[in-house]
């Protein structure tokens, strides 16, 4: 009998792509995805396969290889590695900085964000001028025609115009991921203004700061009460959901050591947890929080503690082991691998430990590690780092090019605008959830579209090409510009030959074919591998 | 060297057209139906979708919310058998119940499941009843265990991702739309050859990028999006009811396409469940019986299943909603199903019938869907596509 497996393998191609794919990577659990997780272990990207992986083997037991590439692509230097990892896309100006000035020094400069002049952020004062309307403000309008959309879109469009444009790369890096951490569905309803008041009272002040204040500021978020039902959460009538999220996606993680009493429990502790719907801010109303004895993970809370039986969780939380690794295992994820080594897991969960959960002492340790600096073109670029980091490197200039359409679009058909997942998980951070079919084709096709777009009279594409007469010249110039490192001399020759075809490859190109090739290299550059990589 | 897709495609000893549909698909073969698997993300109400409005219990514990037994006037519950009743919003299917091609399984779920939705879908989706089991989706390992080669659209995701319950078998398609699955730029032709000499690395992304190129190759021409549709179907304006409308057509194509995942979010209701569940369950129903519809006579080759990661406490929460529980349903809709009839062994509603407050589950849904492999897909190692267990006695649910 021929398997499926062996005519695969018989046929070549096909088969290798089948058995290299064959695992599975978790996309949301962050209980399953530790490194001696068996079902984590992925087969060293750019092996052969090894063995015929049948449904019923078991995996692998060795750890994964953390620095395991997508794809094998040509050294890149450090720096190079470096900005990829912090910001959403290379620009020329990050690179020429960073080149001068050395890691270190552009580590400590992105590490105090206020401290770098930023006229995105003066931009984005006229740009989106509803997000600095106060609570009660945007309250009070709620009932204008089209207000809540406006203020939902001027939210999402400020994420993506910081992103494309701003100078705090890093700590955009960080906003976007403990939005995602402390995931609020933005999308519709009145969560549309509340969360307005989050990402700017909660996420912004606390990205780069303790981990402590930004679950207590969570906690106490209007639209997070909202969102997870806590506003509803009552002696007598307890309202589960905030509970077991806080738990299971905010602290320890779904296998931390918590049990359902707990979640029942501490439940109980924040009821009455409230906020003020027409200024959106926190309330505490004591008549509606049950005042009884808990117990939270074997410690006993008092009764009669009000208002502070919810921190004294908050507080047990932070200093479960649980939540020390369950935060450093994310962390490494987004920055590392999707196999988050464990050797790392466990240096950043001791500094979540030693540090009280300083963000930046966390950080600083991953970019200080040696797993780090290991973990070249180890991560996918998701649906926003693709799209940014092709206008931070082809189109840099913000008075030339507005985001906040086509970006914003190509983010709507691939789904991920910034504050719309609908599940409290936040956006997945593995390449297996992201990269697929429907994916790419919407890759390829906004990648071909966008460099040939034009905004002011000549396309992204050709706005690059500075002195490059010849076909070699004008693959070297636009692949420095788009990629900032070399490509194979394959894909090289692969280029030069498309630009001349069977002519001459040394003849000198008219401004037709100048603009024409730019178009079509820069178009394949952003839709290769290289660019699905950071 | 240079691997263009074409020479790539060349290695693989086969065009693309003729890899469109396996052999074992143009051959009879009324054993296998498409299989289009809906999957209720958020943990939908069963006790509300399909009441129990025999049991006086079912009322003790959901004052407010209790789906009124079925005569009771506006908002009653739709009588199944007596001892069930369909939540009114799920009228437009009861026509399907009635003529037996609609079955429903009640206190149905994954035993081991811990109240979390993230763990508890992925169990589901890879076919097990507790973390660790096996790599892979459970459709993953059905399709890798088939002795024939399917088709590039054997697999398609109705989605922007591919389903966990896919994964293991990279050649599974995500295709949320049929109008946007080309490419159509004016360099796109020259762009989408070079661009396969750009991505021939045999690892995850290159495989991905091949099928892919190979994929859009062959669809671009097919016209699918044009299919109409039929039989004076009327699919309404929301995201379940555009994937179903867009399942259709990959159907109508007969591009060999055997397995279509579609995905259903909104389910978790913990608060204002009586207006939030009656939107889900219209949006559910309507786009389910508008499919059928649409589908007409193919129905005797098409199978729907749903799940959902788990069920609702029994008793209501004091938001107007339920937190979250153990048993749900499952619904199957299809020509080959032995319908018309509510399968369970109720567990009851009594406080010592309840698991901590849950509804128990009583049918592990690795049953249904076995049964499903067995009769009306291929067949296949049952103990390894959901390892680990052993299948109880089938429940009759389809039509051999």
């Amino acid at each position: 009998m021929v398997t499926r497996r062996s005519f695969l393998k018989a046929s070549g191609g096909l088969g290798a792509l089948a058995l290299l794919q064959g695992c599975e990577l978790d996309d949301k659990d962050d209980a399953s995805t530790s490194a001696a997780d068996p079902q984590q272990n992925d087969p060293p990207q750019n092996n052969p396969p090894s063995n015929d992986p049948s449904p019923t083997t078991p995996a692998p037991t060795d750890p994964p290889v953390s620095t395991s590439k997508i794809y094998d692509l040509p050294a890149q230097d450090a720096e190079l590695h470096f900005l990829k990892r912090t910001s959403f896309g290379v620009s020329q100006a990050d690179y020429d900085a960073i080149k001068q000035s050395g890691i270190d020094a552009y580590l400590d400069q992105q590490l105090n964000p206020a401290s770098i002049t930023d006229p995105a952020e003066s931009a984005i004062g006229s740009l989106f001028s509803l997000l600095a309307l106060s609570g009660a403000e945007l309250y009070s309008r709620r009932k204008e025609s089209g207000f809540q959309n406006d203020v939902k879109r001027e939210l999402q469009n400020a994420a993506i115009y910081r992103a494309c444009y701003g100078k705090r790369q890093l700590y955009e890096v960080m906003v976007e991921f403990w939005s995602n951490h402390f995931s609020i569905d933005a999308a519709s309803g009145i969560l549309r203004l509340f969360k307005v008041v989050d990402d700017r009272d909660v996420i912004r002040p606390n990205a780069l700061g303790k981990f402590r204040d930004l679950l207590h500021a969570s906690a106490k978020s209007p639209a997070m009460l909202e969102y997870l039902d806590n506003d509803d959460n009552r002696k007598g009538g307890p309202n589960e959901n905030y509970a077991r999220e806080l738990m299971e996606l905010h602290t320890l993680g779904v296998d931390g050591g918590y049990s359902h009493e707990d979640v029942l429990e501490v439940a109980r502790c924040f009821t009455g947890w409230r906020y003020v719907r027409d200024e959106i801010s926190f309330t505490f109303s004591a008549n509606r929080h049950d005042d009884d004895e808990k117990t939270v993970l074997g410690q006993i809370i008092p009764a009669g503690g009000g208002i502070t039986d919810g921190e004294k969780v908050l507080d047990i939380l932070l200093a479960h082991p649980s939540t020390a690794k369950f935060i450093a295992t994310k962390l490494v994820r987004r920055f590392v691998s999707d196999l988050p080594p464990q050797t790392l897991i466990d240096k950043v969960a001791q500094t979540f430990t030693d540090t009280d959960g300083d963000i930046k002492a966390m950080l600083r340790a991953i970019f200080s590690s040696t797993e780090f600096a290991s973990a070249h073109d180890s991560k996918f670029a998701r649906p926003m780092e693709f799209t940014c980091a092709a206008v931070r490197a082809v189109a840099p200039d913000p008075d030339k090019y507005y985001p906040g359409r086509s970006i914003y679009n190509m983010l709507r058909l691939m789904e991920q605008l910034p504050f719309e997942w609908s599940p409290p998980d936040g956006y997945p951070d593995v390449m297996t959830y992201w990269l697929n079919s429907m994916g790419l084709t919407r890759r390829w096709q906004h990648a071909v579209l966008f460099a040939e777009s034009r905004d002011n009279g000549s396309s992204h594409a050709y706005e690059l090409v500075n002195t490059a007469i010849k076909a070699d010249e004008l693959v070297d110039e636009l692949t420095a510009a788009v990629l900032h490192r070399p490509l194979t001399a394959e894909d090289r020759a692969q280029l030069i030959a498309m630009v001349v075809g069977a002519g001459d490859p040394q003849r000198s190109l008219t401004e037709d074919e100048l603009k024409a090739s730019s178009e079509k290299i820069v178009g394949l550059l952003l839709s290769s591998p290289y660019c699905q990589v950071r | 060297m240079l691997v263009s897709r074409r020479n790539f495609m060349g290695k693989l000893g086969a065009s693309a057209l003729s890899l469109l549909v396996s052999p074992a698909s143009a051959a009879e073969d009324t054993k296998k139906d498409v299989l289009v698997c809906v999957f209720q993300r958020g943990a939908m109400d069963g006790l509300n979708a399909v009441v129990p409005y025999a049991e006086g219990r079912y009322y003790d514990l959901r004052p407010t919310l209790g789906i009124a037994a079925p005569g009771s006037g506006d908002g009653s519950a739709i009588d199944l058998d007596g001892q069930f009743g369909l939540h009114p919003a799920m009228a437009p299917l009861k026509a399907q119940y009635d003529v037996g091609n609609m079955a429903i399984v009640h206190a149905a779920g994954a035993t081991q499941v811990d109240h979390s939705h993230f763990s508890a879908q992925r169990l589901m989706e890879l076919g097990l009843n507790s973390q660790g089991e096996a790599p892979g989706g459970w459709l993953a390992r059905y399709l890798n265990s088939q002795s024939i080669a399917g088709g590039i659209f054997q697999a398609i995701s109705v989605a922007n991702s591919t389903q966990k319950s896919l994964s293991g078998y990279p050649e599974a398609l995500a295709m949320a739309s049929a109008a946007d699955f080309k490419l159509t730029s004016r360099y796109a032709a020259e762009t989408s050859v070079l661009l396969s000499g750009l991505s021939a690395q045999q690892n995850t992304l290159g495989g991905q990028m091949a099928s892919t190129l190979t994929a859009l190759d062959t669809f671009g021409s097919l016209g699918v999006e044009d299919l109409p549709v039929d039989n004076g179907a009327n699919y309404a304006n929301n995201s379940f009811a555009r994937a179903m409308k867009q399942a259709a057509q990959y159907i109508k194509a007969d591009i060999g396409t055997e397995i279509i995942c579609v995905d259903t979010g909104g389910w978790d209701h913990h608060n204002n469940l009586a207006s939030r569940l009656n939107g889900k369950l219209t949006e559910l129903s309507e786009g389910l019986a508008a499919f059928v519809q649409d589908m007409g006579a193919r129905m005797a080759n098409v199978t729907v299943i749903t799940m959902t990661e788990f069920g609702r406490r029994a008793k209501e929460n004091s938001s107007n909603g339920t937190d979250h529980g153990r048993g749900s349903c499952m619904f199957a809709v299809g020509n080959n199903v032995n319908g018309g009839k509510v399968y369970t062994d109720w567990p009851g509603l009594a406080e010592n019938q309840l698991r901590k407050g849950d509804l128990e589950i009583t049918t592990d849904y690795r049953t249904v869907l076995g049964e499903l492999v067995n009769k009306r897909m291929r067949g296949g190692p049952l103990d390894e596509i959901f390892p680990g267990y052993t299948m109880p006695a089938e429940l009759g649910l389809f039509k051999a």
